[in-house]
């Protein structure tokens, strides 16, 4: 599945729009880990534990997008944005949406940055 | 009596630690910044949606929660009555903003990119009482 927050795949082309697909998870700190930035709200700071918890939340809520645009039969989603929200006190919303596309490449045995 | 001179211990205690260790903490990150700036400068960034490219490219995308400090939170409690500008929240967030663009260059640095297209920034309030604030910045990398 080729991601892009673009209106397009760069070095592909899309041959079909399909629909938007969206994905979204939400999550809540456990007790050690507020605890853990209470005390870090004393000296300031990274809350490395809170940036893991939301990198790992959004991941998921990626992984729920990607699955129903395989289910669409598509080889791309366009146009990804996210957005977050705070719906209750120590809750927050990951939600992320995009296009579903099918692209072809426009070029063949372009190198790959990524998977090399 | 004892007890309202016991929560002034407490919090002076607290604005001491909090001045000292976050002023600390600060400097260090801030110079830690400048340094990986410098590094990555060879990454260039656009916002351009629009923008394309002939190469291959990925999505790619970095995250950082950072917490306020009590010398800061009293401050900004202060200020808060008086109105006008929080300069000592306006670091935080500065900082946060920084760390999570120096973030995404490193991952376009190891995918082996050097210019990352369409960035967007995101910024949350998270906490109870905030003074904790997340950036996200996400973009498609690619090797022009």
């Amino acid at each position: 599945m080729l991601l892009s927050n673009l209106e397009s795949v760069p070095g592909h082309q899309i041959l079909k729009q399909l629909d938007v697909v969206y994905g979204s998870t939400v999550r809540s700190k456990h007790v050690g880990r507020d605890l853990m930035a209470s005390l870090k709200n004393i000296v300031g700071g990274e809350l490395t534990g809170y940036t893991e918890l939301l990198e790992e939340s959004r991941q998921e809520a990626m992984n729920r997008m990607i699955t129903k645009a395989q289910q669409l039969g598509a080889n791309a989603i366009v146009g990804i944005r996210f957005s977050t929200s705070n719906i209750a006190q120590g809750a927050s919303e990951l939600f992320v949406y995009g296009t579903a596309v099918v692209v072809q490449p426009q070029a063949t045995n372009l190198p790959d940055p990524f998977n090399a | 009596m004892e007890n309202l001179i016991f929560q002034l211990v407490i919090f002076l205690i607290l604005f001491s630690i909090g001045w000292a260790v976050g002023r600390h903490i600060e400097r260090k990150h801030l110079n830690e910044l400048i340094e990986k700036e410098q590094q990555l400068a060879h990454i260039t960034i656009d916002t351009n949606r629009f923008a394309t490219s002939d190469q291959l490219g990925h999505f790619i995308s970095s995250n950082v929660v950072i917490s306020h400090d009590y010398f800061k939170y009293v401050l900004a409690s202060i200020k808060n009555v008086l109105g006008g500008r929080l300069t000592s929240y306006e670091s935080v967030v500065e900082r946060a903003r920084r760390e999570a663009i120096v973030r995404l260059k490193q991952q376009a640095h190891t995918a082996g990119a050097n210019h990352i297209m369409g960035v967007r920034l995101s910024t949350t309030e998270l906490g109870m009482q905030g003074g904790m604030v997340e950036v996200f910045a996400y973009g498609t990398a690619v090797k022009d």
